[in-house]
């Protein structure tokens, strides 16, 4: 009788443990080279995917130390998706080389670059020579910084893991249901649960592409006294603008200084001003001139902030807050970079809650 | 993983088989910083050519695809690596020239000179132009994890002649590092041999160091050697005592590097293992000592 269980616990446990290999074969391995890029797979792909990020939160993305585990990640890879713009020049080629995979070669459909369809800034126009600093002639490649990018992103990956997963029809519905949450949460996020209801009716709420055309035409708050007049005579009470988007309102056209060229999607989403950098040129540290310069800057236009990366010496910063008075904001440009910022949206909004914060001081 | 450590384990192995031996030079003539002060006059000569490129109306070099079809268009292919070979065999000069009879200025001094105030003329031109801030991190910090297949048969041939001109002359260049005194009494032009011993070695440490970085060619050339002054005094056994310490070293590096859920860089692995292997010969020396095995 005894037996009789045992063998039957032993043949349940078999066949869990069958399944679960089964279940473990159905995922995709994808490696992404920064942990933004990982947590917006990790959002959409959900159970079908295992993701790994070459960078870890909180370093400067254009340099890395190689481990030879990276090129073990990379052999097993499905999927290799990049930041694109030259951002991984220095160690993309020779991780991808070093894996011996042919599925993530450049061109590949395993091999995504996630600035395929995004909103560029900053295309250098002319030849691009060195005089000029560590221009990238490609355009600027901290894109992620603009929501309205990581939106475009999480389309490009939902795509691109779509056609990894073609033959099973039932992964696929699961991607687009991921992809379309996740970007109900950006939607959320930067205007507030409360407009997008607005936009988007009885209608799921599976976009607020509207809002965002009107964003990008800066027709936003035409929109929302429109809106409002209409629910006025319809007896209803008003909308306004939230998130992101409504914190952000009162400091728009307001100008502030970057250490890196690296704020300019964010800069140019929120309508902030990025009246100076504090390097001189792109990847040049900071002069002694060029700080002086930043100074006399900042105490003539009474500029209010400086945001710099968390992995920058607080140095160069320091002195020009004790010289102006200016107040510093450290925030991190990567998940995993603060213990705060856990997901692409939290990185985001920390950004804006320690912005917002320091201004009102 | 195997697969992907051939390659920086072939070019340990040819760096270490050159390293060990110059390294026995490089202690017994006491000049320990010499390939930091070549390795970054080296680079600064690269980070020269950055600036004066663009000056020159020169496009930087595309190394995809260079079309090299007249001796014009072949140095401004190599306009940046000669320029660094050039540097380095003017440091070869210098530390030739600077040699004092009398060892009035310790040559050390001399080289920790040349090695800062190159650094700093670098940093400066830098200042003026960028993306060489890249270049040269990558020539100083390298990276051996990156090594390909084309890297290890170049340091393979430059490495093979060097030590075939170096086994040549082996004599010569012994009698000075050993004793200069004496070998200027028996009439060699100290100078000149000084000159060719410096110009070898930056040939080979700009290789090493472009591939491998500063920290890691360091401690190939100078660890294994201490280990095994404390062991040996004849040449031939200190140098394959030195070769085995190393191959060791490496094997043990590598694997390191390797361990874990996330692994480790691989060139602060290689030289965290030679430093151990240096402790551990310490203490065997001591035991040695103690149990009288060692006059």
């Amino acid at each position: 009788m005894k037996n009789k269980y045992l063998c039957l616990l032993v043949i349940g446990l078999l066949v869990i443990g069958l399944l679960n290999i089964w279940a473990e074969e159905k995922k995709l391995n994808v490696v992404t080279t920064t942990t933004d890029l990982k947590s917006i797979t990790e959002s959409i792909g959900g159970d079908f995917v295992n993701v790994k990020s070459v960078c870890q939160g909180g370093q400067d993305p254009h340099f890395i130390q190689a481990k030879p585990v990276f090129m073990t990640w990379a052999r097993d890879a499905d999927l290799w998706i990049r930041i694109g713009r030259e951002l991984e020049v220095g160690y993309e080629a020779p991780i991808l080389e070093g894996s011996r995979n042919p599925k993530i070669k450049v061109g590949e459909t395993g091999h995504l670059d996630a600035s395929e369809h995004i909103l560029l800034l900053e295309v250098p126009t002319k030849q691009v020579d060195r005089s000029m600093g560590d221009v990238h002639p490609l355009g600027n490649p901290h894109y992620w910084l603009d929501p309205y990018n990581g939106r475009i992103i999480a389309k490009s990956i939902a795509e691109r893991l779509k056609k990894l997963l073609a033959e099973n029809a039932e992964q696929c519905r699961g991607i687009d249901k991921n992809c379309n949450a996740f970007i109900k949460k950006i939607d959320e996020a930067m205007f507030g649960a409360e407009l997008v209801k607005e936009i988007s009716g009885d209608k799921p709420a599976s976009s607020a592409d509207r809002l965002w055309e009107l964003e990008l035409a800066g027709k936003l708050d035409e929109f929302i006294t429109e809106t409002n007049t209409e629910r006025k005579k319809q007896d209803k009470p008003s909308v306004t603008l939230g998130g992101w988007a409504g914190k952000m309102r009162a400091y728009r056209g307001s100008k502030i200084i970057t250490y890196h060229r690296s704020l300019s999607y964010f800069a140019n989403r929120f309508g902030l001003v990025v009246a100076e950098e504090l390097e001189p040129k792109p990847g040049i540290p900071p002069s002694p001139n060029h700080l002086v310069a930043v100074i006399k800057k900042v105490n003539e236009e009474k500029i209010k902030a400086l945001i710099m990366e968390n992995y920058y010496s607080c140095k160069a910063p320091d002195l020009i807050a004790e010289k102006t008075g200016i107040k510093i904001v450290v925030i991190t440009n990567s998940v995993g970079g603060d213990e705060s910022a856990k997901d692409y949206v939290s990185m985001i909004d920390n950004i804006i809650t320690k912005f917002v914060k320091s201004m009102e001081k | 993983m195997l697969d992907v450590l051939m390659y920086p384990f072939l070019a340990c192995l040819v760096i270490t088989a050159l390293h060990c031996y110059m390294g026995l030079h490089v202690v017994k003539r006491g000049v320990i910083f010499v390939d930091l002060a070549l390795a970054q006059t080296a680079a600064l000569g690269g980070v020269l050519a950055l600036l004066l490129m663009p000056i020159l109306g020169m496009e930087a070099p595309d190394h995809d695809a260079v079309a090299v079809r007249s001796f014009a268009g072949f140095l401004q292919a190599h306009f940046p690596y000669i320029l660094t070979l050039a540097f380095a065999f003017l440091a070869a000069a210098l530390f030739a020239l600077s040699r004092f009879r009398d060892e009035r200025v310790p040559h050390e001094a001399i080289i920790g000179i040349v090695y800062v105030v190159s650094a700093a003329l670098a940093v400066l031109i830098l200042s003026k132009a960028p993306h060489g801030h890249e270049k040269m991190e990558e020539m100083l910090v390298g990276n051996i994890l990156f090594a390909n297949g084309s890297d290890v048969l170049k340091i393979f041939l430059l490495y093979f002649v060097l030590g075939v001109v170096h086994f040549f002359f082996r004599k010569k260049f012994f009698a000075i590092s050993d004793d200069v005194k004496r070998a200027e009494q028996a009439g060699m032009s100290v100078r000149w041999w000084d000159f060719l011993f410096y110009a070898s070695f930056g040939l080979m440490v700009t290789q090493s160091v472009g591939i491998a970085g500063v920290l890691v060619v360091f401690s190939f050339l100078i660890i294994p050697n201490v280990c095994a002054l404390m062991f040996f005094r004849r040449f031939i056994y200190q140098l394959l005592f030195g070769w085995g310490v190393s191959f060791i070293a490496i094997v043990a590096g590598l694997w390191f590097s390797t361990t874990g859920q996330e692994g480790y860089p691989v060139g602060p692995s290689l030289v965290g293992v030679f430093g151990l292997i240096l402790v551990l010969c310490v203490f065997a020396r001591l035991g040695f000592a103690k149990l009288g095995w060692l006059k």
